[in-house]
């Protein structure tokens, strides 16, 4: 499958010999990573590996010390509107406007991204109803929980369309309604064609939603493929048959 | 060392908190800049008092009673209005209520020692800013004035009882989360309130103004309601040593501390756990499911949103509020008087380039979801400048009636108005473009230690717009200098928030 996705071109997201610092510390140092369309792409690595750092990179809000970002073959630093037209990028702990309600939270979001009026309109009633968040459309932000907020920050992320999702952490907070609703979204997502990137701390949904998986360690991708690839990978060490990717992950890190 | 878990323990734990919230400020600096500014305060208090040191008080005549009744009641409006805002985030922003009233300290110990934190954090200014007189006043043979002491404790602690009743009140009858919104915006009109009572003259109509000011003359003469004998200036005849006013007012606070803490204390609990676990607030929802109207275009859906989170949120409003009030008389002595345009002119540029600089921190320097704008595919210049246009316009509104009225009447000083007000709002929303600096809009307090140098180039540029309206008036030779002053603030702002403007400082 993922095969076949590479064929087409140009991916979803390149990333090549991607450099940043931090007071002289690399937070990511020579990342190389491509991601094809279509593809739903799981990035785990241990605290402070740099997976925010190389999403953020992404997303535009931090620049580069060295190296290229392209999505869809747009540029993120030189042709950087083009490349947020077709990007989302969900953070780990979105910010919203405490005093505008839900409505006017995805109408400003789908002024930003310039799309028109009525059909923001109806795409924004969709988006709320898939999330079960109709009921308290009408309500300020301030007074959501965790999870509500995480939810109408997914929907600000989906109301433009975009063809690369990134969402760093995006499952936190969420109680296990909400999570699988997210989830059925995100995997729905994916088979209409778009693309998903995602940074999870929870390996369990790495291994049940992503085609492939990369793993980041002191900046560096240190593994990548699906999960068999990666525990041929591995190695022999933890055994063959029953190997579940916390196995894996814990094998490569420690080694890695 | 206080025994941990008991009130003086708590009371540490409280100033502590306060010092650091003040802007933990360096303790050397602290000593020496205070240092200065307290010997200089002991000077002037000296050259004041040296040449009272021989006259009898009783001597005095009425009126002089009357200023310093009226400077005090100035005083401690501001300290209630202070002690109001303090109670507000005693009970609603600080996060740290729900750890003490779960732990063993008894809610009354913490309800009385916050108490005594807002009756300490509104004395400080009044302390710093009276205690000299004091000092000096037994070096002149006034020891009568070391009263000045016991007053200062005695108003702070009457004042923070004030603010903490009404605060609780509040609480009652609206709920913890309306009173929120309602005490903040009490606080604002408190602290103006005396500023608009001595504005009185202006803005009542000249009937209403005929008859007041023969009553106010007879109020203030002996016998009168106002008069040098009336409890309304028995605190500033306690500070002088009188003993009467000066037990009356002690036992007044004491007594009012007492009552507000022993009466409110549970209120206070109970308060706090509907503030922390409140509902959530509700707005007017799209009836029956249907689908609200989205408006179109970037720039409508950016001044719709910059807008609501203006006028939605209390705090703000009771902060700007403050600056609209100090406005508006002006705005109405400008009704009244079309000669004396010229000379108001530059009170209005500068004080519409506050008001719009403030706006502009709010829309600019504190956007509250900095990565969503930073990742929209628009430029972040083009959003800065309708966020500036956010903070522009509703000033401009402020100003236009009397634009208008002067156009028919004075068209130069309209035009001047217009063209400095606007040069100057300009110059104070660029400063934010040019230095984008990051803030927290739900601490506007800390506008000015987050942007402090931005703020001092708004100043500047504004200084300059009003010089300009000054020189456009008839000093043509030195506009010149005041465009370059003009200039300079935004020019600064430019020059030294390149780094800023690279980095994309608001993403």
């Amino acid at each position: 499958m993922p095969d076949a996705k590479q064929q087409a071109s140009p991916p979803a997201l390149r990333i090549s010999g991607l450099i940043k610092k931090f007071a002289g510390k690399p937070a990511v140092d020579q990342l190389d990573l491509a991601i094809p369309a279509g593809e739903f792409h799981a990035l785990l690595g241990p605290n402070g590996a740099g997976k925010t750092t190389t999403l953020r990179i992404v997303a535009g809000l931090l620049k580069a010390d060295a190296g290229q970002v392209s999505i869809f073959g747009n540029d993120v630093a030189t042709d950087a509107v083009a490349a947020r037209r077709l990007t989302a990028f969900l953070p780990d702990d979105p910010l919203l406007y405490g005093k505008l309600n839900a409505w006017e939270y995805l109408e400003f979001v789908a002024g930003l991204w310039g799309i028109d009026a009525p059909q923001a309109a109806v795409r924004a009633a969709e988006l709320l109803q898939w999330l079960d968040l109709v009921e308290p459309a009408g309500d300020y932000t301030e007074g959501y929980s965790r999870g509500m907020r995480q939810k109408l920050a997914l929907a600000g992320a989906l109301i433009h369309e975009p063809k690369l999702l990134i969402l760093d952490e995006p499952l936190t907070g969420l109680d296990a309604h909400a999570a699988k609703a997210v989830k059925d979204m995100l995997v729905d997502y994916v088979r209409r064609g778009n693309t998903v990137v995602l940074t999870t701390h929870i390996l369990e949904i790495a291994e049940r939603l992503a085609e492939r998986i990369s793993i980041i360690q002191k900046g560096r991708i240190v593994a990548q493929g699906t999960l068999d690839q990666l525990r041929a990978h591995a190695g022999a060490v933890v055994g063959a048959q029953g190997a579940t990717l916390e196995d894996v992950f814990l094998n490569l890190t420690e080694t890695g | 060392m206080a025994t941990p878990g008991g009130s003086a323990w708590l009371l540490h734990h409280e100033l502590r908190l306060a010092w650091r919230g003040f802007g933990g400020i360096r303790l050397w600096i602290l000593l020496i800049g205070g240092g200065v500014l307290w010997t200089a305060l002991h000077l002037a208090a000296w050259s004041m008092l040296r040449g009272l040191a021989n006259i009898d008080t009783a001597s005095l005549p009425p009126l002089a009673t009357a200023i310093a009744g009226g400077v005090f009641w100035l005083v401690a409006s501001i300290m209630l209005s202070q002690s109001m805002a303090h109670a507000v985030a005693a009970l609603f922003v600080r996060g740290d209520l729900d750890l003490l009233l779960s732990s063993p300290l008894s809610p009354r110990a913490v309800f009385m020692v916050r108490g005594v934190g807002i009756a300490v954090a509104a004395s400080l200014l009044p302390a710093f800013m009276l205690l000299p007189f004091a000092h000096v006043g037994v070096a002149v043979g006034r020891p009568g004035l070391l009263a000045i002491y016991p007053v200062v404790v005695s108003v702070a602690l009457v004042c923070a009882a004030a603010g903490m009743a009404l605060t609780m009140t509040l609480v009652k009858l609206f709920g913890a989360r309306r009173a929120k919104t309602i005490a903040q915006i009490a606080a604002a009109l408190i602290g103006a309130g005396f500023f608009l009572l001595s504005q009185l003259q202006s803005i009542l109509p000249r009937g209403m103004r005929d008859a007041f000011t023969p009553w106010l003359r007879q109020a203030l003469e002996p016998g009168g309601v106002l008069g040098p004998e009336s409890a309304w200036w028995w605190p500033v005849r306690a500070m002088q040593g009188e003993l009467l006013p000066l037990l009356a007012v002690m036992l007044v606070a004491v007594g009012a501390f007492w009552l507000v803490v022993n009466l409110t204390w549970r209120r206070f609990a109970s308060g706090t756990q509907e503030s922390v676990s409140g509902g959530r607030a509700r707005v007017r929802r799209a009836a029956g499911g249907v689908v609200p109207l989205f408006r179109s275009g970037l720039m409508r859906v950016l001044l719709a949103k910059e807008w609501k989170l203006l006028v939605r949120d209390p705090q703000i409003i009771s902060q700007t509020l403050l600056q609209v009030l100090y406005l508006v008389p002006m705005i109405f002595i400008g009704f009244r008087s079309d000669r004396t345009a010229w000379l108001l002119i530059p009170g209005f540029v500068v004080m519409a380039a506050m008001l719009a600089g403030n706006l502009a921190w709010l829309t600019i320097a504190a956007e509250d979801a900095p990565e969503l704008v930073g990742i929209a595919p628009v430029s972040l210049t083009r959003i800065r400048v309708i966020k500036a246009l956010a903070a522009v316009l509703p000033v401009l509104a402020l100003l236009l009636p009397l634009v208008v009225w002067w156009s028919l009447r004075a068209p130069a000083a309209a035009a001047v108005l217009l063209l400095c007000s606007l040069g100057a709002m300009a110059s104070a929303a660029t400063c934010h473009i040019w230095n984008p600096r990051r803030g927290d809009r739900r601490d506007m307090k800390k506008r000015y230690k987050e942007s402090g140098l931005v703020n001092i180039l708004e100043t500047l540029g504004s200084f300059g717009w009003a010089a300009i309206a000054v020189c456009l008036n008839g000093y043509l030779a030195w506009l010149p200098l005041a465009i370059a002053v003009a200039a300079l603030g935004p020019g600064s702002a430019w020059l030294l928030g390149r780094a800023a403007r690279r980095d994309g400082a608001l993403a």
